[in-house]
């Protein structure tokens, strides 16, 4: 079985055993991933193991737990900020625990953030578990009690909220975030720290005490280098798949290609680490401009901001500034009220508008919100009626219903006013947000305020995908927005209302999209022998079947632009430049549900 | 456009029986076919995806776009070259353009073009013509990349 595939099973495999072995292995998925994406022997052969050991109904979790340990060393390897002459010197267990708290904690933090954005997600809460487990044994390890202690009790705090034994609540979130500062102190008081505290206050790539050499770049050389860098991954990728160097029986020549890949992988990383800037700088020119803003519009309102050190692409921030301005402008001009019709409704008079960014599963969310009147649900499904944007017998529900503000053409506000009237609506917000490969979601309370939900790539380079076959094509598919991958059962496909097809996921059903016949694709010639899959898509909670007609393995692709000239091609995100040279789709997870679409012109 | 220029370079190449040319200026290079990655919801003339080089580009069928009949030559010889053309000279994004032959760069007298208005070629629409130009005894349709890269008219093959 080649590499990929067998990890490709595992990772099956894997999947299955979580979601029937219960709690113990939760969240292991997703390091199996990463241990997929490392693309080493060693991480393979613990892969195989953990196959046998789960073929031979033994006990999974030590070799779990061994593929966490390797996938991890070798992420906190490539991925550790450059360290100072200083802290390498230093005694290595000691240097380690250092280096690696500091970012636990920013980790922490940010998903700390996340988790009372969304308390209903329960993927934070498994992070933070994970992030003060890893500090407490960092901490044994360099002898710190005092912090060890501390990260003990706060383990056992959010277990409690792992096991559903306590609930998330701004006050429990408020207690965790103290305590972490907490956490922070003791680290910078641990005896055997004498490091200034700026080595581990923020995950900076050089002390702040000294001097950084920097050099300025045009930001179009920085482009084409993670332009290049991503051609060597392609390049190396189609030397280490050709069959004379995959075939080949010389150890040497594989260990030589083993470690050109792991280099084109890390100059990849580095070259887009060129290109990641902290949302901070954004959210300051924002605060500028809402002064303004908030003081034209007559409203008493402060902004608040969370989050400003999550990094993301440069080229990322900078399309989205104008969408973040507008949710602003609109925050501030419909969203809050008056200063006495707040005092009226019993709110302070002073409004919040909040604006938060926090890495989240490979993502980073950004959140603008007010504590204003909330979406007038009755209005705006008057006013979509007014423009004809749903029909007149139609009574959408609760999300549908706030979903119509994207809807092109709309604007909740009674009248034009000089700060919003200015012909940017939230539907173009969404297609900004959607041509950058994210996702905005909105959530609003009556007379609590509205909530926007930006969620966004880290970078636009690069993806993680799963690669499928329907009919003669390959397409590539977002492996953050893949829950499970199995074979199915005739059986447990049915076909409802004569067209649309469902799929039974254990005592679930969910609705089945055939990739090949949403694509308009002819079948595979006669002959050919077909092995469906179905790849189950989790798109922020919505989620479906993918019928493909064969699994072809893991890919990490450089994703490319289709091209202005094209435009936005539903159910399409990007290209990409496959190992053989061919180009391969990369399907828009989103735009695949929709029943919309796909007739071809 | 300078009305001091005396002639102009022009690609000559052949698509079904027919002999068109595009502005040297407009054309960035000429690759051999290979395997185009097909697009879901786009209009028919649009192949698709190749790799160019590290970049993805899309391709169109020049004799589709051009609504002239396509005609079957030697086996396998059809469709062999793509012709890299941009609208803007220099700038713009790069389309390749499925011919069937290439058949020369010619430079052409401005006193032997003449506006396309009046002129009926009969086979293709007139809105991708820019002119007609009198080449060795035979006409020749200079054909407007502008025009053939619009998509305004295509309708909804983009909509979402």
């Amino acid at each position: 079985m080649a590499p990929e595939a067998e990890l490709l099973s595992a990772l099956d495999r894997l999947t299955d055993a979580i979601f029937s072995g219960g709690p113990p292995l939760t969240g292991c998925d997703d390091r199996l991933r990463l241990a997929g994406a490392l693309d080493l022997q060693e991480t393979r052969e613990a892969v195989s193991q953990l196959i046998a050991a789960i073929g031979a109904g033994d006990d999974a979790e030590p070799h779990l737990d061994r593929i966490h340990h390797l996938a991890e060393t070798e992420l906190a390897r490539r991925l550790a900020p450059q360290q100072g002459p200083e802290i390498a010197a230093r005694e290595p267990a000691m240097a380690e625990f250092l280096g690696e708290s500091g970012d636990h904690l920013e980790k922490i933090e940010a998903e700390l953030l996340a988790l009372e954005a969304c308390p209903s997600n329960i993927e934070p809460v498994h992070a933070i578990f994970r992030g003060y487990h890893t500090i407490k044994g960092l901490a044994g390890i360099a002898g710190a009690t005092a912090v060890r202690d501390l990260a003990h009790e706060l383990e056992t705090v959010v277990d409690q909220l792992r096991n559903q034994k306590l609930s998330v609540s701004p006050a429990v979130i408020d207690v965790l975030l103290k305590q972490t500062d907490r956490l922070r102190s003791r680290l910078l008081e641990a005896p055997d720290a004498p490091l200034p505290a700026a080595a581990f206050a923020a995950p900076k790539p050089a002390p702040r005490n000294q001097e950084t050499a920097a050099v300025k770049v045009e930001t179009a050389k920085l482009d084409q280098l993670v332009d290049l860098a991503g051609e060597i991954v392609i390049a190396q990728a189609m030397v280490r798949m050709s069959p004379c160097v995959a075939g080949s029986e010389d150890t040497k020549l594989a260990a030589h290609i083993a470690r050109l890949t792991q280099l084109t992988s890390q100059l990849q990383r580095a070259a887009l680490a060129m290109r990641v800037v902290p949302v901070g700088g954004a959210f300051q020119r924002l605060s500028r401009a809402f002064r303004d803003l908030a003081r034209e519009a007559g409203k008493d309102a402060r902004l608040e901001t969370a989050g400003e050190d999550a990094e993301l692409d440069r080229n990322i921030l900078e399309q989205l500034a104008d969408p973040l301005l507008h949710m602003v402008r609109n925050a501030v001009d419909h969203g809050l009220e008056t200063p006495a019709e707040r005092v009226a409704a019993g709110k302070p008079a002073q409004g919040v508008v909040r604006l938060a960014a926090a890495h989240h599963s490979g993502h980073i969310v950004i959140e603008v919100s007010d504590d204003g009147r909330g979406l007038n649900g009755p209005a705006i499904l008057a006013r979509a009626r007014e423009r004809g944007l749903v029909a007149p017998e139609a009574v959408p529900g609760p999300n549908e219903l706030l979903d119509l503000i994207f809807l092109p053409g709309f604007s909740t506000a009674g009248t034009v006013s000089e700060l919003s009237g200015r012909g940017v609506g939230m539907d173009v917000v969404r297609l900004r947000i959607q041509q950058l490969r994210g996702k905005v979601e909105v959530r609003s309370a009556a007379g609590r305020g509205t909530s926007f939900l930006l969620r966004l790539p880290l970078t636009l380079a690069i993806i993680d995908g799963l690669l499928v076959r329907a009919g003669t094509e390959r397409y590539i598919l977002p492996m953050f927005a893949v829950r499970e991958i199995f074979a199915p059962q005739p059986e447990a496909i049915r076909t409802i209302a004569t067209r649309h097809q469902v799929i039974r996921v254990r005592e679930r059903t969910f609705p089945l999209v055939n990739l090949r016949e949403k694509l308009r694709r002819p079948p595979p010639p006669a002959g050919e022998i077909s092995q469906p899959v179905v790849v189950v898509i989790d798109w922020n909670g919505e989620i479906y079947g993918l019928l493909a007609d064969e699994l072809i393995g893991k890919q990490e692709v450089v994703i490319k632009s289709i091209g202005e000239w094209l435009g936005h091609l539903p159910g399409i995100s990007g290209a990409a430049i496959l190992a053989d040279g061919e180009v391969g789709l990369i399907l828009d997870p989103e735009g695949l549900l929709g029943g919309r679409v796909y007739a071809a012109a | 456009m300078s009305a001091e220029q005396k002639s102009r370079k022009y690609l000559a190449f052949r698509t079904g029986r027919e002999e068109f040319a595009l502005p040297v200026a407009n054309v960035r290079e000429i690759i051999a076919g290979q395997q185009v990655t097909p697009l879901p919801a786009t209009p028919d003339y649009v192949m698709g995806l190749i790799n160019l080089r590290g970049r993805v580009m899309p391709v169109i069928d020049l004799g589709l776009r051009l609504a002239i009949p396509a005609v079957e030559t030697r086996p396998g010889s059809r469709r062999a070259l793509i012709v890299v053309i941009q609208a803007a000279a220099g700038a713009g994004s790069l389309v390749g353009a499925m011919v069937d032959e290439v058949s020369e760069v010619i430079s052409i007298h401005d006193q032997d073009v003449e506006p396309v208005s009046g002129f009926s070629h009969g086979l293709i629409e007139p809105r991708f013509a820019t002119a007609v130009a009198r080449v060795r005894g035979s006409i020749l349709v200079l054909l407007d990349v502008n025009r053939i890269l619009a998509r305004q008219e295509d309708g909804n093959g983009t909509g979402s």
